[in-house]
């Protein structure tokens, strides 16, 4: 039987402050750079003001951007907040506010998606709840009642868990054959390093890319629990530090390593900190938290949610999360391919993934076509998203027949070439090219249009089929609607359905029952 | 192939300096033919410059001064109509849009050989403007060059050693495949299917034909090609074979639809205007072949390199 108050009482254990207190101050300073870093990149213009449509997420269709000097007064506010939080001042608004604004910016255009600006909008709203002004803030000098030398270990928990979701899931999605089987798409990417002083030779080593890929998945897989572990912590952070910094030196991911580097830290005890010396007393004044581990913890102020209410908001938050990144399982198809539950699931730096994607509208009226270059209308990050991305290439086709029909022509029919290489293969066709997509419903899941990706011609239950026509032809061609091909080793005739690739002038040289019964 | 290829572009223009010297000092049927084949002959050997179009020539802005398509006629003949002297200085101080390979061709060409001829003799401002115009031209062919060459600013030493320098985004390599990309977009957005009425309901459009009027736009499109199947042959298709990859037939790939595109281009009889109507088919096939070489590019080539297809400089995670 379920012992409650025994498990109430193990996560309202108290333990120090400190460890919230120091992550409160290097994320808000993190936080803060990052949005300065936007502003001076001239990435607010780029990104919100200059393209002349925005891939919004499904049902937020009313999120626009503001005009871009309101919307660079945003940046700079937020980077006003970041410092606020650091100093815990106003630091309820200050969260809040940021997480708010932020994930407005993040909502406005989905091309510029980013796992670590995920996290930023997750790891603000969950740190909202938590009383990270309780020490060490200006919060506590304006309010002394909000002092706190300890909150419920369950607080600290719920951080380093939203941590953890983090490098788990990211290790999991590692768990595929292109990573571990062929080192891709490490291989490709460090081969582009061959000129990295020192390091340039060994990254141009086949079996380098190996290791990194194995040991990028186990990192991912282990590091929080290396970092819980009070005895491995200290030689877990420098590879936390040595993993980030080394991905951060090869790789343009911005912020990214410095926002986990900053993040990691607590994972650190107040007794770690007093361990390492009794500098951080004197650099920070936290009265009293570095030591009060067994300190009963301060009454919580009153709030709108009760302790229970905002411990079950906590949890459901984070159980949300351990569903979402999984939620391809219930998808048909390789999300590597087709993108079904690929946001939100934390695949950092998984794939290498190029498209070049062309649209025809026909007016069925008049007969008349255009084709159209999306970089004729959107920014070179749109169109280079776009062009591997089926829902934001359903959103664009969706947009030109609006577009055609406010030049009026009602009801026109939009079509999509689009070619996408995945991890350095050949490159196959991503959407059948047949489907009108201006009539096609928006959709969760991979919808049918999308056509089997490469990974799947090879494995898929057609396999046999498959495997024989890239013998046979090497591949030079999906054929978008179903055909009948005879097959010369048995003389039986296969249907073969959307998508299969297959070669115009070859026929498959064996077949199998399988194969027909799968037809 | 880069520096020769500046170096033969800075000789044709200096032909066409003197061939410019030429018909203003006697404006003749046959001065002007001759000044029309060296503007021919520059326009072609201008063609595999902007596969080397790198961020840091973009910041020059010199190729904009030599190549900024379309021309203002109204400017050029506010010029001439004024009284401020027409010399290569006062060329350079003009907007590009009043100077290089285009004004050059608006001066010459049109709206015929005859009409320009006539204006010409008309008026001997002309004449010192199409001067002014090509002086300036070769001086900022020989800048360009310059900017390249050893004895210059030395910029190819800063390129090989931008190579592999750890950002994806100013390797040598990526910047050299992003400038192809780019070239390869032009072909078919903007010299074919822009002429084919691509972007118009499927209405041929002769008046979009690059220089029209020129007769050269076939002619610089080969040259393209033919630029695009050297830097392959230079170098790039032998990387592409020792870089151990999941495409390893890419490079005799991307050969082979080169010579492809080339075959199209040039099964299509001259001018590129006339062809739209009397060879529709000739002129679809060569802009499916170049599609198919921008997909080769765009998507395969970059993919195994992992080129980032954008001069955008964008995080990524």
């Amino acid at each position: 039987m379920i012992n409650i108050p025994r498990i109430e009482a193990h996560l309202t254990r108290p333990v120090s402050i400190l460890p919230l207190v120091v992550l409160r101050v290097v994320l808000g300073v993190v936080l803060s750079l990052s949005m300065l870093r936007f502003v001076w990149h001239g990435w607010v213009a780029a990104q919100y003001g200059m393209p002349s449509m925005h891939f919004t997420y499904p049902g937020f269709g009313w999120v626009v951007p503001l005009p871009t000097p309101l919307l660079t007064s945003l940046y700079l506010l937020l980077a006003v907040l970041g410092l606020c939080i650091a100093s815990g001042l106003a630091y309820r608004l200050s969260m809040g506010m940021f997480c708010l604004l932020f994930t407005y910016t993040e909502l406005l255009d989905s091309t510029y998606y980013l796992n670590h600006y995920y996290f930023i909008s997750l790891f603000t709203f969950l740190l909202l709840w938590l009383p990270l002004h309780g020490s060490a803030a200006l919060d506590v000098r304006r309010r002394p009642p909000l002092a706190r030398a300890t909150v419920p270990v369950w607080m600290l928990w719920a951080v380093q868990g939203q941590l953890a979701i983090v490098y788990i899931f990211a290790g999991i999605a590692k768990l595929n054959p292109d990573w571990l089987l062929h080192a891709l798409p490490l291989r490709i990417w460090l081969h582009e390093q061959l000129g990295v002083p020192v390091l340039g030779f060994w990254l141009g080593q086949v079996w380098v890319a190996y290791a990194m890929s194995w040991g990028g998945m186990l990192f991912d897989l282990t590091i929080p629990f290396w970092l819980w572990w009070r005895r491995t912590r200290p030689l877990a952070y420098l590879a936390v530090v040595g993993f980030h910094a080394l991905t951060g030196a090869l790789f343009p991911i911005g912020m990214f390593p410095l926002l986990m580097i900053g993040s990691t830290l607590v994972f650190f005890t107040a007794r770690d900190y007093a361990s390492v010396g009794h500098w951080l007393h004197r650099a920070l004044p936290l009265r009293g938290a570095a030591g009060a581990i067994s300190a009963s913890p301060a009454p919580l102020p009153p709030r709108a949610l009760g302790r229970l209410g905002r411990g079950l908001l906590v949890a459901g938050f984070l159980a949300v999360q351990l569903v979402i990144p999984l939620r391809h399982w219930f998808y048909a198809g390789d999300v590597l391919w087709n993108e079904a539950g690929f946001r939100f699931s934390w695949r950092v730096m998984l794939v290498e993934k190029t498209g070049s994607a062309m649209f025809t509208v026909v007016d069925p009226h008049s007969g008349q076509q255009w084709q159209v270059y999306p970089n004729d209308q959107l920014t070179p990050q749109q169109a280079k998203q776009m062009a591997f991305q089926p829902d934001l290439i359903h959103t664009f086709a969706l947009h030109l027949a609006r577009q055609w029909h406010a030049r009026g022509y009602p009801a026109v029919h939009v079509y999509a070439d689009v070619w996408v290489s995945l991890n350095g293969r050949p490159a196959h066709r991503l959407v059948d090219p047949t489907v009108d997509l201006a009539r096609q419903p928006r959709r969760l899941a991979a919808p049918p249009w999308v056509l089997p990706g490469p990974a799947a011609a090879q494995r898929g239950p057609r396999a046999n089929l498959h495997r024989a026509i890239y013998a046979e032809t090497g591949v030079s061609a999906v054929i978008p609607t179903s055909a009948t091909i005879c097959c010369t080793h048995c003389s039986m005739r296969v249907l073969v359905k959307l998508g299969a690739v297959v070669s115009s002038n070859a026929k498959p040289t064996k077949c199998s029952p399988s194969t027909a019964s799968d037809a | 192939m880069i520096i020769p290829a500046h170096a033969a572009f800075v000789a044709e223009t200096a032909t066409l300096l003197a061939a410019s010297e030429a018909l203003a000092a006697d404006p003749t049927p046959a001065t002007l033919a001759a000044a029309q084949q060296a503007w021919q002959a520059a326009y072609v050997a201008w063609q595999p410059l902007p596969l080397s179009r790198t961020e840091a020539i973009r910041r020059t802005q010199l190729m904009s001064a030599i190549n900024k398509y379309p021309t203002n006629p109204r400017f050029i003949e506010g010029h001439i109509a004024s009284d401020a002297p027409l010399t290569a200085q006062q060329v350079n101080s003009f907007g590009a849009t009043s100077r290089g390979l285009p004004a050059l061709a608006y001066l010459l060409f049109t709206p015929s050989s005859a009409d320009a001829l006539a204006a010409l003799r008309a008026d001997a401002r002309r004449g010192q403007y199409v001067v002014a115009a090509a002086a300036d031209l070769h001086l900022t062919a020989v800048a360009l060059h310059a900017f390249w060459a050893a004895e210059g600013q030395n910029y190819r030493a800063t390129f090989i050693a931008s190579d592999g320098a750890g950002s994806q985004l100013r390797s040598g390599v990526s910047e050299l495949v992003n400038a192809q990309i780019n070239a390869l977009e032009v072909l078919v957005q903007q010299r074919l299917g822009k002429p084919l009425g691509r972007q118009a309901g499927g209405t041929p459009q002769p008046d979009q034909v690059e220089m029209a009027g020129t007769g050269v736009a076939l002619a610089a499109q080969r040259a393209t090609i033919h630029a695009v199947q050297e830097l392959l042959a230079g170098g790039l298709g032998a990387y592409l074979t020792a870089h151990a990859s999941p495409n390893p037939a890419l490079a005799e790939r991307l050969q082979a639809q080169l010579e492809r595109t080339q075959a199209a281009l040039a099964a299509i009889p001259e001018p590129l205007e006339q062809a739209l109507s009397t060879q529709p088919d000739a002129v679809a096939t060569a802009y499916a072949e170049s599609r198919t070489l921008l997909m080769l590019y765009k998507v395969e080539l970059a993919n195994v390199l992992g080129v980032t297809v954008t001069f955008g400089d964008t995080d990524g995670d």
